[in-house]
């Protein structure tokens, strides 16, 4: 399988990690998982306003927003906000676990041994505790991230030039943010690749994992931030396209908002599970050559 | 894996269909469909002159099977509404009546959308020339629906018509009345939002005639009834406020009066989230004051 292959090359490596991923479609089956509760999140959401789910939603969307985002098409513009938050929430309680599952099932067919979806479920679940503490510390990195995004983007709101090197500054951290925050993303992804792999397959309680996780980084930093930068840069269309879906979906597509999300996740499947069998299988690798 | 897929697209599916079949008949699916034919609305009255008669009978046709297709959705007598209001534009005075006159018939018991209907009727006698025709709805209107909004401000319409065409004598008589009415109205329905509506009203009969002081006080009056009903939405505010401050600094040069309004407010609202904002305003307005600043209206 991809870690007995794999060379120190990012490239094959990624490319040995699609073809387990054909070869061996167990593999992206959590991520599929991952995806199916989103979409469902985004459903019942979509339908939160419309009988008979509005008799749960209406009050709380009348009272926290507006009547207003109860009708059509001004639903599809809370639509993204409502989904946001729905899915931090997801995020932390789910999709690191999910991740470890699918860092589990990687392992077993490394070894050429069964596993089936429950089995890395089962192997994963003594993990969880750790499995979300973990998750809780890269979302709190992720939240400085923001806080020292949104100081840097309230001084370049006080430039006041209109032309010239200061002016383009501001104009690229006021409109750059998402692209910014992509960036950031990729950092945040590869400076953690490790760690839920060690949690899992090392049986590591999270802060003993955290210090594994730098040390095996010390030396593979860049190359992980290979590893997750070029299959992420396949998302930057869908990232375009998100950012600029409000004048269309204004004018003739209100729903093209939702869409977008639908994108958004179905892309991020195949992206989420490359890089994670890829990082998994350079793992194992560094194992069987110690 | 395939099994598992498939049931993960079958309950995607599954629940999409199915919460889409509940809801086909409801509001949302007419507001789908209302905003369809409202996008074809908007390219046709970009010019309404230029369009084809053929078209807006199309479109008559599209807003009175959503009518038939939703006859419980809101939507239903806005439909005809919508369609009166188009040949309104269109100039065509009695198409849009024997379609507003729909509404009256199919619709009743709907005293917003009656009331609505009554008021475009009346426009449309207007248009003929036939202003008689025209006062006997607006008088209709008020006696049939009284406390819906377009029979609480017919009464300031009819006194700005007779404004418009320049007859003096009728504007007083009109914006007497409609002082007298909203007074009583106000009287009558303390504590209720007709009260507060027609203290805006009344309010704009004195700005109307440059009664300044008297339209101050009673959009003070407006403001402060409005809160202690908590029915005071940010758009309301900030139009009553931008009135009181331009009309007191500007036309009367008192400062004195919307300070003293605000604080009355701060008085009797003393948990609503306004304060801070009227206590900045109190702020500036007694640093005007001081520093003895008169402002011109923009000359025209």
């Amino acid at each position: 399988m991809a870690a007995k292959k794999t060379r120190k090359s990012v490239l094959e490596l990624l490319r040995l990690s699609v073809v387990a991923i054909i070869q061996q479609p167990i593999i992206i089956l959590p991520f599929c998982v991952w995806a199916f509760i989103q979409l469902l999140t985004l459903e019942i959401l979509y339908f939160a306003p419309r009988f008979p789910l509005s008799v749960f939603f209406a009050p709380l969307i009348k009272k926290l927003y507006a009547e207003t985002f109860l009708h059509y098409p001004f639903n599809f513009v809370l639509l993204p906000k409502l989904f946001h938050y729905v899915k931090l929430f997801l995020d932390f309680f789910l999709e690191g676990f999910l991740i470890a599952s699918s860092m589990v099932i990687v392992s077993h067919v490394n070894s050429e041994k069964r596993i089936d979806f429950k089995g890395a479920v089962r192997k994963a679940k003594p993990q969880y505790v750790h499995i979300l503490v973990g998750t809780l510390i890269i979302a709190l990195v992720v939240a400085f991230w923001g806080v020292i995004f949104e100081l840097l983007q309230s001084r370049a709101m006080q430039i006041r030039s209109d032309q010239g090197a200061y002016f383009l500054l501001k104009r690229v951290i006021l409109e750059g943010g998402p692209y910014f925050n992509f960036l950031v993303t990729i950092f945040i992804k590869a400076l953690f690749i490790y760690l839920f792999v060690v949690i899992v397959l090392e049986n590591r309680k999270v802060f003993r994992a955290l210090g594994v996780n730098f040390r095996l980084l010390r030396d593979s930093f860049f190359f992980m931030l290979g590893v997750v930068g070029i299959p992420m840069f396949f998302y930057l269309p869908v990232l375009f396209l998100r950012n600029n879906v409000a004048a269309v979906a204004s004018d003739s597509f209100p729903s093209l908002r939702a869409w977008v999300i639908v994108l958004s996740i179905l892309v991020l499947v195949v992206i989420d599970a490359v890089i994670y069998t890829a990082a998994t299988s350079f793992y194992l690798y560094r194992q069987e050559g110690k | 894996m395939k099994r598992s897929l498939l049931a993960m697209l079958a309950v995607l599916a599954g629940v999409y269909a199915g919460l889409s079949w509940i809801d086909r008949n409801d509001d949302y699916a007419a507001e789908q469909a209302n905003w369809k034919i409202n996008r074809k609305l908007e390219l046709v009255l970009r010019d309404p002159m230029v369009s084809a008669d053929r078209t807006f009978l199309e479109l008559e046709k599209e807003y009175k099977g959503l009518a038939v297709r939703f006859p419980d959705s809101y939507l239903a007598p806005q439909s005809y509404l919508t369609i009166g209001n188009m040949y309104l534009v269109r100039k065509n005075p009695e198409r849009a009546r024997s379609n507003l006159q729909e509404v009256l018939r199919l619709y009743p018991g709907n005293a917003e959308s009656c009331a609505k209907a009554m008021t475009a009727i009346g426009r449309s006698f207007e248009m003929e020339g036939d202003w008689p025709k025209a006062q006997e709805s607006y008088r209709l209107l008020r006696k049939s629906y009284p406390l819906t909004d377009p029979a609480l401000e017919v009464l300031l319409y009819i006194a700005r018509v007779y404004e418009k065409n320049g007859d003096r004598a009728g504007a007083q008589a009109a914006f007497a009345q409609a002082e007298e009415e909203y007074k009583k109205l106000g009287n009558r329905y303390a504590g209720s939002e007709v009260e507060v509506k027609s203290l805006r009203l009344l309010a704009n009969v004195y700005v109307a005639q440059e009664r300044w002081r008297e339209a101050v006080e009673t959009m003070g009056q407006a403001l402060i009834s409005a809160a202690s009903q908590r029915a005071l939405t940010p758009p309301q505010a900030n139009v009553l406020l931008k009135s009181i401050n331009t009309i007191s600094v500007v036309e009367l040069k008192d400062y004195d009066l919307p300070i003293g309004i605000y604080k009355e407010f701060i008085e009797k609202n003393s948990w609503h989230g306004l304060r801070p904002v009227l206590k900045k305003l109190i702020k500036v307005l007694e640093d005007l004051k001081a520093n003895k600043v008169k402002l011109e209206a923009p000359k025209s």
